[in-house]
């Protein structure tokens, strides 16, 4: 169940960090959830991976992927 | 299962407790311990309390959440299952004997010294405030569990953040096999604790 995804994540203390799964070293601390969630699309968007925004109680709020479709839609002729 | 691997959790089952159940329950897992709670097997022919005194016996540590023990509105009644179990722990550390001498349980409340006025026997006790905040209720266990039983633990921001990176692992999992993201809110906690486990396994 390992990905590589993007994970923007409350920070009770303030803040939202953006957070890399796999990784163990604290993400990128942003004062707003719009900021966090910017910058941690970007970057999902460069490495085709997926973004996860949480909700305070960890839950998933919003998700998109952005990896490349292997099952792309074909134009009918 | 070992007993001195094994943390007792005394908390409500409800759906509205589910935001702190999930970070408690995912707090014991990643620091290498055992959650037993009652809610771990359904067997409606098993005598509740039973179970709970199998399970308060066969744990060392216990967390008991006294959070919820409040009526919140006129009439309703207020909730004595929580102090009732933490009542039937203490009572088997101080008589059972043995090893059971060595539990060790921490309390849980969500506004400090509030129970401590309904219960005032709890006044030397270590008490810990997480607020009904999620995040606190991983720093409240995790501070807990690495100092009673010495393990060293990761900080609580890494095993906060580990938790929500499970949850989007979980959420994808679990979208792929058919379930609504009411389902996996109401995930039952038997495969909550399952896929917990299996995750901190292949990830910590």
């Amino acid at each position: 169940m390992k990905t590589k995804g993007k994970h923007v994540v409350p920070r009770q203390r303030g803040g939202w960090a953006v957070k890399t799964a796999g990784k163990t070293r604290a993400g990128k601390v942003f004062e707003s959830q719009a900021d966090a969630v910017k910058y941690a699309r970007d970057a999902a968007k460069k490495t085709h991976g997926e973004l996860y925004v949480h909700g305070k109680d960890g839950t998933i709020k919003e998700r998109r992927s952005y990896g490349i479709d292997p099952f792309p839609p074909r134009d009918k002729k | 299962m070992a007993f001195d691997q094994n943390v007792f959790v005394n908390c409500p089952f409800d759906e509205p407790f589910y935001p702190l159940l999930r970070p408690l329950l995912f707090t014991i897992i990643y620091l290498g311990l055992k959650p037993r709670i009652a809610t771990e097997r359904i067997d409606s022919g098993e005598a509740r309390i039973a179970k709970i005194v199998e399970l308060i016996q066969e744990s060392k540590y216990a967390i008991h959440d006294l959070s919820r023990i409040k009526a919140t509105k006129k009439g309703e009644v207020f909730r004595l299952n929580m102090p009732f179990e933490l009542g039937i722990d203490v009572g088997c550390r101080l008589f059972k004997g043995g090893e059971h001498e060595q539990k060790k349980c921490l309390i849980l409340v969500g506004e400090r010294y509030k129970y401590q006025a309904a219960i005032s026997d709890l006044s030397n006790s270590d008490v810990a405030n997480h607020q009904n905040i999620p995040e606190d209720v991983v720093v409240e266990v995790r501070n807990w569990l690495s100092s009673t039983c010495g393990l060293g633990a990761d900080g609580a921001s890494r095993i906060w953040d580990s938790f929500n990176v499970f949850m989007g692992d979980n959420y994808d999992a679990l979208t792929a096999r058919g379930f609504s993201k009411r389902d996996i809110e109401r995930l039952p906690v038997p495969e909550l604790l399952e896929s917990m486990e299996s995750w901190v396994d292949e990830n910590v």
